[in-house]
């Protein structure tokens, strides 16, 4: 093929527009211009605090207001007061990224020009502004009486009234609430002027939820929920006036949680709200000042926001001395969120405790004291090391106070990675284990789509056998009641604190044409090289692995059971073989269930003698324990299903499997009193139905039987149907439940409920 | 003066002036319209403004890829990953633009990262 073309069309469409786009860049590549156009973000922190100080000291008093205003406040509200680098909670651990918005000023630096902003400039929203943030940069000085004292003359500026003086009133209402101080929060409230807020959805929401608080202190509980309910009515109109959905304006999400947890209170006779104080402090007794601290309600703990309005009203600062306190808290579940820098994370650790629910109850006053714990440095192997022998030899720093430690391992392969458990309970600071040990753990397998088993990715299906990968490794320490105590996982953002980076090479074998095959992501022919392989050799326990391996992968990624059988009987195969616990394991959670007893006792049992631990011991999980209790209740071991299920609650803080516990109790003493008493102890947490579900439920069942014309053979009725639950004879029990027009309505309520359990 | 040349002679007179002229050819048009018309200058940079190029497009495409791989070998090769403020006395100072990296269960700084991946190497 030719072309023909003109030398005029040349210069026009090609030499000219090249010309104009690389001048521009080089124009934009100038220092002087893209420092004024991208606001040096070019600059180091150090440059820009120099060049921002040396502006500062030539400008005239009025230049310096608006240097202030543009460099020191910020533009636009990109400015959130409190907001922290990281997050650390029980469900959550996230970081706020990059450090984009630190500032390169230092705090006192800061807090100097900020006074002589709120000083000097004209009262507006950049001066509200300033004032949140210096109240901010005090507070995370640990200087809460300064930052009181700067809330106070940055109000006097304002005039009343204002929507500015009203919004900073909120501000200092809360404060004073939170530090208990319950009579100055009524008085800063009540000179508020609600008329200024009415634009503002937020700030109105922000001032009812105040009021409600305010009256629920005052043991006004009923005018509370009034309040609430009014301000929500309010809310759903003006949104459907103006045709958008209630549910996403702001302030109605805090609305509503505060109103049920309100309701939910008066329905357990809570009237008196309660205390929440604490230190925040290093495990070398150095406390940690300025960093947040946040009381996040139940309900509330799955929403990720880091939102200050949206965790709810219970926020603060912790003092100089690493102090915080919570005052009027409404009755609930909670638990604490730590809000902290990176300078103050890093290398650190906080270990959330294994029973993280903090119960506010009947007024009282709770103590929480919290302690960062230094990360355990590992030893070897690491930094890339590759091993060839056939014995790895894991060690570490040992940590004080602890008892035993987990191992975990991981690997890396392109797009991500996964962990795994590698040995409970190792009681020393080291671990020798064979490669054939690690060969034999499984990870959880990743793929790309459902329904294409071509997207398995081949790495996280040979774990620990592929030489290639890059493995990693991480430790917990955890003392003698099971508490995590610390662990080597954790931010390392210093040269100091980096320490070993704990990567590994595990290059003991070489790789089988079976296993390039799956490297080639072809698992399909992959899978066939295996069966071979298998048929070639039956002793041959690598073939033999990976075909159960994909074959389980196979059969979660397309979604079927297809081949269950031949996976379940090559499993066998495999666990004769080369035993291991978690082949163990995963067979007796089969024969659970398919409800096969026999066969789920012998693996539960081979699982706990090769996992070395009697089953009373810290052997089984929490969930684990949850399904032999009931596996043992559906063989009519009910004596000993009752000691399995009181250890799991032990175990468990969420009290997942109550409701089957709860049966079993019922089924074996025959009094709704007993097991109204279990579902008090162990209210069931992060459920779709709230925490005092089964005490509800069993309350309202108890009216429903006084209300029964016949309470024998309401009693009689009760236990046949939970001997159905017991039994396991769902398949009578599920049709019986969703039976509508029957006299028992609550007790098909509570076996529905049953049902759900798992 | 009547023609006492027989048209057979013509004939060979003019084959003969043919063979004698055959070396010589005229190359002068060019010079010659020059000077019978002499070209303007803007007439020359119309001419020069429409010209035309015929290229076949598979050398070209060649030559273009051959560049272009060039381009990108050097853009490759010269284009430090690591950022150029970093000053490496000061990187426990964060600097405006530092990214975090997630990986083996810690959190680092990329940059940081990167580095001691290297050292590990060497």
């Amino acid at each position: 093929m030719r072309v023909k073309f003109k030398v005029k069309h040349i210069v026009l469409y090609v030499l000219l527009p090249l010309l104009l786009i690389s001048s521009t860049v080089y124009i934009l590549m100038m220092p002087q211009v893209s420092a004024w156009l991208y606001g040096r973000a070019n600059q180091s922190l150090a440059e820009q605090r120099t060049e921002l100080l040396e502006d500062l000291a030539k400008a005239s008093a009025p230049e310096r207001i608006n240097i202030i205003r543009q460099k020191v406040i910020g533009s636009g509200g990109s400015y959130t007061p409190f907001s922290f680098d990281v997050y650390i909670g029980s469900n959550s651990s996230q970081s706020g990224g990059d450090s984009d918005s630190a500032s390169p000023l230092q705090p006192a630096e800061q807090i100097d020009l900020l006074n002589e902003y709120i000083a000097q400039s004209t009262p507006g929203y950049e001066l509200e502004d300033a004032s949140q943030q210096l109240v901010f940069l005090y507070d995370s000085l640990g200087q809460q009486q300064q930052a009181d004292q700067a809330l106070q003359q940055a109000m006097a500026r304002f005039p009343t009234p204002s929507e500015q003086r009203s919004q900073l009133a909120i501000l200092q209402a809360g404060r004073l609430l939170n530090e208990g101080n319950a009579e100055e929060a009524k008085e800063v409230y009540q000179k508020i002027h609600p008329e200024t807020l009415s634009q503002n959805t937020d700030l109105n929401a922000a001032y009812t939820l105040l009021h409600a608080r305010l009256l629920y202190t005052d043991h006004q509980a009923d005018q509370a929920l009034a309040v609430l309910t009014d301000a929500i009515k309010e809310l759903k109109e003006n949104s459907y006036s103006s045709g958008s959905d209630p549910a996403s304006s702001m302030g109605y999400t805090p609305l509503t949680r505060m109103q049920q947890s309100i309701q939910t209170a008066i329905r357990m006779d809570e009237y008196t709200a309660g205390t929440i104080q604490g230190t925040l402090k290093r495990s070398d007794g150095t406390p940690v000042a300025g960093a947040g601290v946040f009381l996040i309600a139940e309900g509330d703990l799955n929403s990720y926001s880091s939102n200050v309005f949206d965790s709810g009203p219970y926020h603060t600062m912790t003092d100089a001395k690493g102090r915080y306190a919570f005052h009027a808290v409404m009755p609930g579940f909670y638990q604490l969120r730590l809000g902290l820098s990176f300078q103050q994370v890093d290398g650190w650790t906080w270990q959330v405790p294994a029973d993280p629910w903090i119960h506010v109850t009947k007024g009282k006053q709770l103590q929480q004291n919290t302690v960062l714990q230094p990360l355990i440095q590992l030893k070897q192997p690491v930094n890339d090391q590759i091993i060839t022998d056939n014995q790895i030899v894991f060690s570490w720093q040992p940590v004080k106070g602890a008892a035993y430690y987990n191992l975990e391992g991981g690997i890396q392969y392109p797009n991500g990675s996964t962990r795994s458990v590698v040995k409970e309970n190792i009681r020393t600071p080291s671990l020798t284990i064979t490669a054939e040990e690690l060969y034999r753990m499984s990870m959880g397998f990743s793929y790309g789509s459902s329904g294409d088993f071509d997207s398995v990715v081949p790495e996280s299906m040979l774990s620990f056998m592929n030489p290639n990968g890059r493995l990693s490794w991480n430790v917990i320490a955890y003392d003698s009641n099971g508490q995590q105590i610390s662990q080597s996982s954790g931010y390392r953002l210093t040269r100091e604190s980096m320490g070993n980076l704990p990567f590994f090479y595990l290059k003991n074998r070489t790789l089988t044409p079976a296993d390039r095959i799956l490297l080639d992501k072809k698992p399909e022919e992959a899978l066939a090289a295996y069966r071979q392989d298998v048929a070639a050799n039956p002793q041959d326990t690598h073939a033999l692995r990976m075909l159960t391996r994909l074959l389980s992968a196979k059969q979660s990624i397309m979604e079927n059971t297809e081949g269950e059988a031949e996976y379940i009987k090559l499993m066998q195969r495999l666990l004769a073989l080369s035993p291991s616990s978690q082949d163990a394991s995963t067979l007796a959670d089969y024969y659970y269930r398919q409800q096969d007893w026999t066969a789920y006792n012998k693996y539960h049992a081979l699982y706990l003698a090769l996992n070395d631990g009697s089953e009373n011991e810290i052997a089984l999980s929490s969930y684990d324990r949850s399904t032999y209790a009931v596996a043992l209740m559906r063989q009519n071991k009910l004596q000993q299903a009752v000691q399995q299920f009181r250890l799991a609650m032990q175990q468990d803080p969420d009290h997942r499997f109550v409701g089957s516990y709860i049966a079993n109790r019922l089924y074996m003493d025959r009094t709704l009193e007993s097991a109204l008493a279990l579902a008090e102890q162990y209210p069931q947490h992060e459920s779709e139905q709230g925490v005092y579900f089964w005490t509800n439920l069993l309350r309202d069942m108890q009216a429903e039987r006084k209300q029964y014309s016949n309470t024998a053979q309401y009693d009689q009725e009760l236990q046949q149907k939970l001997g159905w639950y017991v039994q396991g004879h769902e398949d009578r029990l599920k049709p019986w439940a969703s039976q509508s027009s029957k006299d028992t309505p609550i007790m098909q309520k509570f076996m529905k409920a049953l049902l759900e359990v798992r | 003066m009547t023609s006492d040349h027989s048209p057979n002679e013509q004939q060979q007179i003019r084959k003969q002036l043919e063979q004698e002229l055959q070396s010589i050819q005229f190359k002068g048009h060019d010079h010659v319209l020059h000077q019978t018309h002499p070209e303007s200058l803007r007439s020359r940079i119309h001419a020069l403004w429409n010209y035309e190029f015929d290229i076949s497009l598979r050398p070209a495409g060649i030559a273009g890829a051959l560049t272009a791989t060039t381009f990108a070998a050097f853009l490759i090769l010269f284009n430090d990953p690591s950022p150029s403020v970093q000053d490496p006395a000061s990187s426990s100072s964060p600097s405006s633009q530092r990214q975090l990296i997630q990986i083996g269960g810690n959190t680092y700084w990329q940059d940081q990262y990167e580095q001691a991946v290297k050292q590990d190497e060497s």
